[in-house]
Formats: structure tokens, sequence, C-alpha cells
């Protein structure tokens, strides 16, 4: 692990840490701005997916990840982003007012579903999340003059001088920008005192509110950001999607919404992209791996999921960190070769945490 | 022998050169020189795997069967098929896949209403058609699309079917009971539009959800109302759940009839007779072995030994869709184009499956090959022809 | 009045099956603070395991019970024993997220061994109705009822007498403290798997006549999921008593309130106990202590 020297205050807040993480991050943003050049539709389609459960990734991470409150309840975020967006846009909306309205309005709920969150905490909280999901989705079906009901609608796909932005190599740039913005966004608010007082929050609550950081506030807050960033994504998905129904914003999709996080690396941003990486690209990996295979093999009946389920399975059980984790490590590793010790990364023995 | 093909194949590539300066054919998806790619993006997994499945393996047994003939003018068929695990995500995912990556023709069997309502956008704007879904939805044909087919009776029809039967025979109160999902929605209204046409209409309805295990308050409502005749927009679980409820209650002066998933063996063969009595109205009826064509009695004897269950009606209409596919792909010659294959199928007149279903026209204006159902009745453990084929519309 | 009654009957049925899946939501929780996801598909591979006892080998209803019952205990066994155990002290989340993947294995593992069709589960009184005073009741729902008494008075009287039953309390009241006192926590946590799995068995085995047995049967643990926070998660009578109260709610929601308040009723009771009571009817009080 490296440890900058640091001589200067301004250097605690920069956004990247040394010159190499500039070096790589600077390749990163290249290959991903020159990419529409060299990769065909079906990769973009499916980088930009990726990207947008990126960012429903980022919003899940700040909520749970930073400010330790879980939702298994994101999906609805997304379905109210969505919605509305394809909703505002039906009524000739231009694309960038309704993106914001689809924002505004999934923060707004956002932050009314923080409120019990005042009172009940996790576990239950986990479940008031899992009951609003449905009650949500109840909503989708029931009020049929906007939504269309169970036959649901197709999404609008607006153009811009005659270049279609929701589709092939628009539809990624747009996505591309989102995340950017979305991540830049999270790195501003973590440094910020709202940051910390969330990680203050999720390490111990009893701590933080002997330390003056109000409960109500932030956690409220961290609903509302989290559910804003979602919905924002949800819009993106409504045109990924491009036709909307209640039965895509079910309680299993949020469950794998979570699924990202945590996969991913619990608390920190890159985890939320590795995460959203395993949930968005492996199923395609898998379908794509099945192609080679024997069709005696590869039509077997549930192989996808159950390859799905066994990686996740390894993947928890060899690095409960998750993934980001594992990265870290394997960085390590090879940062400090050959002098790489074992006991690096090992902690004490330890026993079931209580909440008790 | 050999200088024959010589010479077939000198031809052929000199008609390759000649016909490459139009590019007409090098420019159609889906289809090389040796091979017709199609893609499914079924379910292998998930609730509607049973389907799914059985339709992936019809479908191979048909492009088998084709393929080992000789292809069709030349080309082999390929068939691709996906898991989208009935959700939407998964689908749109796999329909990239197919469309984007494997550049398929055309697309067929794709499971589930809200599943092909979220691919068709993205058909259309490849120009590929979107053939004979495992979905009964109105939407699926109509209003007419050049992309669109559909080639049995759909849910409205066979509830139209199942309804007229019913008034002829003297019913007059009619009740539902329904899932609350799209599919539901679309047997009330099919059930509600032929009520009309006899004067009547539905006395009272009520919902459940796909996977409530539990009916008896629904019941209850509609004892209360006096129904005599409850049309059911289930599957098949919540089909027997409906029915096993009511009748242990007591409620016999009633009669209850479902649409093509429940006409299914699972609820037919409920153990001691539990089902007995049950309607369904379907538009693909499974003959009884020694009525069906020869065709059809070879297939089910194929299927059997290769996968080693009895094929389901979801198996049956994607062994017929590849068939029209391969005779649509016949008929538009070698230079196949996706308008001349679509124009092909168009000009499909009184077709004639291997299982013995109703003949299939099709034209400029109608994509539905039929819309003819089947009232049928459970007797001992499995469905018994009652009337049909019925077609609301005549 | 008989309708009333008759509302009763039905939930009390549906609700003494999300009572027992949320028993064994709560053996877990208790004892080892995991929230086990997969919960209803060990419900659904113990419907699969009696399904194959009795129509593949033949066996009676009864052989075929108590079998199945044993095979999920021994199952559930080993998978805490090989998988779960390697993520003690790892964060609770994670935890979690491995019985979701679980469930996905196990969901997929069945439909490769028992196909996708849906099987019929033959019970010996899976058709008969009696008549009490106008009200009918299917002897399935008295099965349900009667096996959820009885598994229940076992366990009780297992947990308060034997000896193992109290280790395992002193195991989930306090881990270390058990564990100086000589009792072997992590081969007793292995055996609340191994209750939980076969109360799961069980579950799956009396709902199984009302239902087909496929794998959608994994979807009851959600409602059960929700019967075990309402409860109080964490608490033996309050897993019971929210099982039947939700079975209770929908039926009579469904029955008196608009269409479709049935499905969501349950979640907009529990929305609303833990808005006034956030630990559930019969949670403990506890603040974190620092």
């Amino acid at each position: 692990m490296r440890f900058p020297y640091k001589t200067d205050y301004g250097q605690d807040l920069d956004l990247f840490k040394s010159s190499s993480d500039r070096f790589w991050y600077g390749l990163l943003a290249l290959v991903l701005l020159s990419m529409p050049l060299w990769v065909d539709t079906f990769w973009l389609g499916e980088v930009s997916y990726v990207f947008i459960l990126g960012i429903v990734g980022i919003g899940l991470m700040i909520l749970t990840g930073y400010a330790g409150q879980v939702s298994i309840g994101h999906a609805a975020f997304l379905g109210i982003g969505a919605y509305t967006h394809a909703i505002l846009l039906s009524m000739g909306t231009p694309f960038v007012v309704s993106l914001v309205g689809a924002t505004a309005l999934s923060t707004l709920i956002g932050a009314g579903v923080g409120f019990p969150a005042l009172r009940v905490a996790g576990i239950y909280l986990a479940m008031a999340t899992f009951a609003f999901n449905f009650l949500v989705e109840f909503v989708f079906v029931r009020w049929e003059s906007m939504t269309g009901g169970f036959s649901g609608f197709a999404v609008a796909s607006p153009e811009f001088l005659g270049v279609s932005f929701t589709s092939g190599g628009g539809f990624y740039y747009i996505c591309l920008l989102s995340i950017v913005l979305a991540i830049l966004l999270t790195l501003n608010l973590l440094r910020s005192p709202t940051g910390r007082a969330l990680i203050a929050l999720r390490d111990s609550e009893t701590a933080a509110q002997a330390l003056g950081v109000r409960l109500a506030r932030y956690k409220t807050t961290a609903f509302a950001i989290s559910a804003g960033l979602t919905g924002f994504a949800g819009a993106l998905f409504a045109h990924r999607i491009g036709y909307l129904a209640p039965d895509i914003f079910t309680i299993m999709f949020s469950i794998q919404l979570l699924l990202m996080v945590v996969v991913g690396g619990m608390g920190s941003i890159h985890g939320a992209i590795f995460g959203a990486i395993f949930v968005g690209a492996l199923p395609q990996l898998i379908a794509i791996m099945r192609d080679y295979l024997p069709d005696s093999v590869a039509r077997q009946p549930g192989i996808e999921p159950g390859i799905f389920g066994l990686l996740l399975v390894l993947t928890i059980l060899f690095e409960p960190r998750g993934i980001y984790g594992r990265w870290l490590k394997i960085k390590h590793y090879f940062s400090v070769f050959p002098m790489h010790k074992k006991a690096a990364f090992s902690r004490q023995k330890s026993y079931t945490k209580s909440e008790r | 022998m050999k200088a024959r093909n010589l010479l077939t194949s000198t031809l052929a590539a000199l008609a390759l050169a000649l016909s490459s300066s139009g590019a007409s054919q090098a420019q159609t998806r889906g289809v090389t020189d040796t091979e017709v790619i199609i893609g499914s993006a079924g379910d292998l997994s998930g609730p509607a795997a049973n389907n799914g499945l059985a339709s992936a393996h019809a479908m191979q047994l048909r492009v088998d069967e084709i393929n080992a003939a000789g292809g069709i003018h030349g080309r082999k068929l390929r068939l691709i098929v996906e898991d989208a695990q009935y959700q939407v995500p998964r689908a749109v995912q796999a329909a990239n896949k197919l469309i984007n990556r494997d550049k398929i023709f055309a697309m067929i069997g794709t499971v589930g209403t809200p599943q092909n309502n979220a691919v068709f956008p993205l058909l259309e704007q490849n120009n590929i058609p979107s053939l004979f879904p495992l979905s009964q939805a109105r939407v699926m044909w109509s209003p007419v699309n050049k992309l669109k087919f559909q080639f049995n009776a759909d849910y409205r029809d066979q509830v139209g079917g199942a309804v007229k039967y019913m008034v002829d025979q003297k019913k007059t109160k009619f009740c539902a009971e329904y899932q609350d999902t799209d599919f539901g929605k679309d047997i009330v209204t099919g059930a509600e539009e032929e009520l009309k046409k006899a004067g009547l209409s539905i006395v009272a309805k009520s919902t459940h959800k796909p996977t409530d295990t539990d009916l008896g308050t629904q019941m209850i409502n509609l004892r209360k109302a006096g129904c005599e005749v409850v049309v059911l927009g289930t599957l098949g679980r919540d089909a027997i759940i409906a029915y096993t409820t009511a009748r242990r209650a007591g409620w016999t002066d009633v009669e209850f009839i479902g649409v093509s998933p429940t006409y299914d063996p699972a609820v037919s063969g409920v153990p001691d007779g539990g089902t007995d009595g049950l309607y369904a109205s379907t538009g693909v009826w499974i003959k009884p072995r020694e009525e069906m064509p020869e065709a059809g009695r070879q297939m089910f004897d194929k299927y059997k030994a290769a996968y080693g269950s009895e094929p389901t009606v979801s198996a049956m209409i994607s062994y017929i869709g590849i068939d029209l596919i391969a005779i649509a792909l016949e008929k538009a010659g070698k230079d196949v184009t996706t308008e001349s294959f679509l124009a092909a199928l168009e000009s499909i007149k009184d077709y004639n499956d291997a299982f013995g279903n109703p003949p299939q026209n099709y034209s400029a204006d109608n994509h539905q090959g039929s819309n003819a159902a089947f009232v049928t009745r459970v007797k001992g453990g499995a469905y018994e022809l009652i009337a049909g084929p019925i077609s609301h519309t005549d | 009045m008989t309708e009333l009654s008759q509302l009763i009957v039905y939930g009390l049925a549906t609700g003494c099956i999300y009572s027992l899946i949320a028993l064994g939501f709560v053996l877990i929780y208790k004892a080892t603070e995991m929230v086990n996801f997969a919960q209803g598909d060990l419900l659904m591979l113990g419907a699969f395991v009696a399904v194959t006892f009795i129509l593949t080998l033949g066996l009676s209803y009864w052989l075929a019970f108590i079998l199945a019952v044993i095979v999920m205990a021994a199952f559930s066994y080993g998978l805490d024993a090989v998988v779960l155990r390697r993520v003690i002290g790892q964060p609770q989340f994670s935890v979690v997220m491995l019985t979701i993947g679980l469930g996905f294995i196990f969901r997929a593992g069945a439909t490769m061994i028992w196909g996708t069709e849906p099987y019929n589960f033959p019970a010996p009184f899976s058709s008969g109705v009696s008549v009490v005073g106008g009200v009918v009741i299917s002897h399935v729902a008295i099965s349900i009822v009667v096996g959820t008494v009885v598994l229940c008075s076992i366990l009780w009287a297992f947990f308060r007498f034997s000896k193992l039953g109290v280790a395992m309390q002193a195991a989930s009241q306090n881990q270390l403290a058990a564990y100086y006192m000589g009792v072997p926590v992590k081969r007793i946590f292995s055996l609340i798997w191994a209750i939980s799995g076969g109360v799961a068995a069980v579950a799956g085995i009396l709902i199984a006549p009302l239902t087909l047995v496929d794998n959608t049967m994994s979807m009851l643990g959600l409602k059960a999921f929700a019967a075990a926070v309402l409860g109080g998660f964490g608490s033996i009578p309050g897993a019971l008593v929210g099982g039947i109260l939700i079975g209770m709610i929908e039926q009579v929601s469904g029955a008196y309130f608009i269409d479709g308040s049935k499905d969501i009723a349950a979640y907009a009771t529990l929305l609303l106990v833990l808005l006034l009571r956030p630990q559930g009817l019969f949670g403990a009080v506890g603040r974190k202590k620092v």
C-alpha cells in the first residue's frame, strides 16, 4: 500500500491521490471515450447498461455503504424515475427537463421514505423499504390513467437535430457523462462535512449522535440523495428497456441492486462499479459462453442462474469484502512485490458481530 | 454425381458474382450462403421455464429435421436460444445479443407479454420480424404491423370462443377470476366483448396475484354474486386452486372455464380427479394419438424419445412456427430478403399443421393465422374435446 | 358470520404456513444473526424431496414426510457446516447475499434435477372436506393447522426441557458466554440450521397439496419474511403470531376492501406496525451498546 507524502493541505482534497492514479484514470477515460469507434453496437449497449446500473450502485452505496442504511426497495425508486421520465416525455416535455423532473420527484419520495428510518434500523428498516417496494409496484399497477396499468406503455425516444440519443452511440455518451457526473458528485459529497457525517452514522449511531451529528437530518439526506441518483438512473433505464411495465420493478430486482454493492465491496465507489459489472455484464457473459457449449449442456434448464449463483457464492465465500477488497489485495501484492506478507490483510479472529 | 455438383456450385458462384452487384443478398441480415440464423429470447429458467424449455426443444427438433432434409435453398437453419428468465431487463439483454451480436434474421418464441413489448421496438429498429411469440396477447399481432405474426387464437379469441359456447348453453350470469396482470386483463376484456354481443355483462370480478396460494376469499365473493360461469384468467396453479377451493366448499352449480395456460397436463392430472369438470379453451388442441395426422404422431414420438416428456401446447406452437418460417423461406426463394420473406408469410393460405389444428390463412391485413378455439373439459385425468373449433367472429 | 368464520379458516391455514417459514427465519436469526433469504428455497427443496419419495420411490405419504424432513435437516446441517460457517464474523449483509446466491443455486439445481414441469402432490386427505356449522373446512387446511401446532409443541418442549435445547438457547443469547461454559457453539449453530431446514420441509410438505410443486414455491418466503418482521425478528412466538396475523389480514381485507388490497394489505400493515412499534410486535427493545 502506498501512502503519498503530503506537503500541502490541498492534497487532502485532491480527487486523485497520486500521479499514477492520474495516468490510469486518464487512460480509462480515453478508452471509454473512444469506445464507439472500435466496439460494436452489442457491447456498446451492454456497457451503457452497466453505466446505468453503476449509477444505481453509487446511489445505493451512499445509502448502504457509507451511511449504513440498508434498502431492499431501490427498484421502486428506479421505477419512479423511469415512469416519471417517460410520462413527462409523453407530455412533450424536453428531455433534459423531464430528466430533472424524474430526479427531483424520486429525491422527494426518497426523503419521505427516509423518515421512518429515523425510528427503525437494521433488518426492520430493510423490511420497511421492502414493503415500500410492494406499495410502489401496486401504484404502478393501479394508477392506470398515468402508468397504463399492467399493459404499460412504450417510452418515447426523442431526437436532437435528427440524431437519436436514446440508442447506440448517442445513448452511450449520455450514460457515460451521467455516471462521470454521479461519481464526481459523490466524491465531492464524501469530502464534505455531510459525507463525513454519513460515515460517522454508519460506524456508530450513538457515537455520532454524541458528537453532535443530527441523525434525523443526515438519514433523510442519505435517503434523498440515494433515491435521487437512482431515479436519475431510472430515467436512463426507461430508454434502455424501451417499454415500461410494473413487473420490471419487483422486489427481486431490488435484491439484485443490493447485490451490486455487497458483491462489489461496501464503502467504496469502485465497489459500486465492480458490482454493476457483476450484475449487469456477467449474465450476458454467461450467455455468450453458453453459445460455445454443446446444446445438451447449454440448453440445460436453469444453467444461467445456476452459474450466476455459484459465482456469487464463491465471490462472497472467498472475498466477503467484495470484489474491490480483492482488487486492493492484488494491487498491494504487486506494488510491494516481492515483499508481500501473507498476514498483510488478515484480521484478528472474529466472532459473529452482534447487533444486540 | 460429382460432376453435377461441380456444375451447380460453379453456376451458383457465377450467379452470386452477378447478383453481388445488386447486393441485395449480401445485405439481408442473418442470411449467409450456408445459414439462416433464427433467435429466440425464451426462458430456460424462472417461472415460465416449463413453456420456454418445451418450446426450445420443439424448435430444435423441427430445425434438425429441416437441416437433415438438406435445408432450405441450400441453407441450414441455425437456432440460438437465450435464457431471459422471465425478467424484462434480461429479455432486453438477450435481444441485444441476438440482434447486434448474433445478427439474427428473425425472432421467434419470445416468452411473456411484457418481454415481447420491450423487445419489439429493438426488433423494429433493425427490421427484424417478430414471429409466433409465446404470448397469446392481442398486441402480438394487432394492430397489424408488417413485422408481427401470430398464428393461433389469442387469449381474447380463446375466451371469446369459450363465452360463445357457454352462452349457447343458456348460461347468463358470468363472473371472472383473473390474475392481476396484463394477461388477466386481456381475458376479462375478451370476455366482456363477447358477452356484449349477447347483451350480457360480467356480474362479478375478482383478482389474485400469480403467486397466491389461496383463493378462498375470491371464491366466497364470487359465490355471493351467484355466478353460473366463472371465466378464469389463470395459469395452471391458480386454476387448480380456484377450482378445487370452490368445489370443496360445496359450490357445484357453477362452471369454470380457463384459457390455454390452464389447458395443461398438470391441471388435468390433479390426483383423485380434483379438477374433473373444469373447462379450458385453447387455440391449439392436442388430439388423441389415433386421430392425429401421421406427421404429428411422429413428432410426438421423436420428442418423447429425445426429451422424455410429452410435448406441450408451447412445444406444438413453436414446432409449427419453425415450420411456417421454413415454408416462407422456401417460397421467398434463394435471394431472400426480409421483405420477400414477409411477403411470402403473408401469402400462406390454407396451411394445415402436423397436429390437425384449424387451417391457417394470412394476408397483408391479417397476421393471425386462425382465431378458432377448442372448448375442452377435464374427465378422468385428461382434457377431452367438448366443442370446436369455434370462431367467435363467425 | 358464517362468511367471516370461513375467511378465518382460510386465513388460519395460509397463516400457519407463513408462521412455519417465519419460524425458520427466526430460529436462524436468533442464534446466528444471519438472515437466511434461502428459507423459501429450502421449503421448495423439501417439497421436491417428498415428491420424489412418493412418486418415484412409491413410499407412503407419512414415511415420505418423515424422510423428507430428515433429508432436509441433514442437508441444512451440511450447508451450515460446509458453507455458512466460513463467513461467521463477516459483514452481515455479505452473509445475506450469500444466502441469496444459495437460493439461486437451489432453484437452478431443482430445475436441473426435477425438471421444469410442476408436480401434483398426492396426500391421503387432499380432497376431503368437512362442514362445521356451515363453514367448509378442507382436510388440507386441518392438516396444516394440526401440523403447525404439533411441530411447535415439539419444538417448545425441545427448547424447554432437553439439554441440547437449553444449550441452543444459551448460544443464541450469548455466544461467548455459552462457549466458555462448554457449549460447542459451531455445532450448535449447524444443529439450529438443521432444525430450520426440517421446519421448512414440514411447511413445504404441508402446503404442497394446495399448490403444485415447482420452483415458484420459493416465493412464499417473501411474505413469510414480512410475517417474521411483523412479529419482531428474533421472537419465536412473534413469528407464529405474525404469520397467522398476515394470513388473516389478507383474507379479511380481500373480502371487505377494494379489489386487489389483499396483495398489499400485509405490507401496508407491516409499514404501519414498523412506524408505531419499530421493533415489531414481540421484539425486544434494545439500544446498541457502544
